[in-house]
């Protein structure tokens, strides 16, 4: 199911982390003033980013400073070399401070091929997503137990006293 | 130790992050480990054995596809809606019916602005929202504790009201 907006609207930091949270797979084009730029996810971690400035974890600061745009994530099959290898929850916590003082570039291509020369030289991992789709379907919420039986009525009781008190 | 999960969720600018922040301020609740922007979270410690977490979700329809595995787990859920903003109300009939229809947990309506001059009344916003009839429908003023607290109890009394159905049915 894809889904799109505007930057200004939902912040990329909030989607990449919501992207991150669902676990899903598949690739978030962004189209700013400066340009395209893509990062692509298995099982909701960035493993490869693409801007006109370069790929890798640089790439993926650099687009999560875009203020203004518009995004669109689609769940796809795709192969790119992996780039990114740190945690994106990192990536993400980290993400404004360092961003505010990286420009981004201008316009470039979607790295449906990536770029021959990239500063930072990809992994040769590539990377398929079927698998990971299985783990994101593992998440509907009929396959879900249910957690009111973790209650006991004591632990009920104590957080309405408790309450009342307040 | 127990570990619930409550879900605050409702509409952009239904009361959901005001509600979220009067609890934080009226139960002591701290910020959890993963507090960021899409989301809120904040955990109230009951006790050494039960905490209770807080999950703000400002329902943004662009992530819906988000909104199951945000919800997985809870515990029960209040789902915040404005009284005086009838344009927003079929999203948050939306909302609830998300919540009553994929998860088998109490859920509760808090209204706010209901004592707004052109607000709609409960029984108006029970029918336009087509609230189920087991779901309780509350006013609420988002940034008054007594009132956010009223609204937490009506949840955990249904809490109280469902573990005790589902444990006379186990036996």
């Amino acid at each position: 199911m894809p889904f799109s907006g505007d930057i200004a609207e939902l912040g990329l930091v909030e989607v990449v982390q919501l992207i991150n949270l669902t676990r899903k797979a598949g690739v978030l084009a962004v189209e700013t003033e400066q340009g395209l730029a893509v990062l692509y996810f298995v099982g909701g971690e960035v493993v490869h980013a693409q801007d006109a400035e370069g790929q890798g974890v640089q790439a993926v600061r650099r687009i999560l400073a875009c203020p203004v745009g518009r995004f669109q994530f689609e769940q796809k099959p795709f192969v790119a070399p992996r780039t990114v290898t740190a945690d994106t929850l990192s990536l993400i916590m980290r993400a404004q401070p360092q961003t505010a003082q990286a420009p981004a570039a201008p316009t470039g291509q979607p790295p449906q091929q990536p770029a021959a020369e990239s500063r930072r030289p990809a992994a040769t991992t590539m990377l398929e997503t079927g698998s990971e789709r299985r783990v994101a379907q593992r998440l509907r919420p009929e396959q879900q137990g249910h957690p009111l039986l973790r209650f006991s009525p004591e632990q009920v009781e104590l957080v309405i006293s408790k309450l009342e008190s307040l | 130790m127990l570990s619930a999960k409550i879900v605050i969720m409702g509409p952009p600018a239904s009361g959901c992050r005001e509600m979220l922040a009067t609890l934080a301020r009226g139960t002591g609740a701290t910020a959890g480990a993963s507090g960021e922007r899409a989301l809120e979270f904040r955990r109230w410690e009951v006790s050494p054995d039960v905490r209770i977490q807080f999950y703000g979700v400002v329902a943004h329809p662009t992530l819906e596809f988000a909104w199951p595995t945000i919800c997985k787990g809870l515990s029960g859920a209040v789902v915040t809606c404005d009284a005086a903003a009838p344009a927003l109300l079929e999203h948050t009939r939306h909302v609830v019916d998300f919540l009553t229809t994929s998860f088998r947990v109490p859920v509760v309506v808090a209204v706010g602005e209901a004592d707004q001059p052109q607000a709609l009344s409960l029984v108006d916003i029970r029918q336009q929202v087509q609230v189920p009839e087991e779901v309780a429908v509350v006013p609420c003023r988002f940034q008054n504790w007594d009132s956010v607290k009223q609204a937490l109890m009506v949840l955990f009394y249904a809490i109280r009201a469902r573990i005790d159905d589902e444990r006379g049915r186990a036996r």
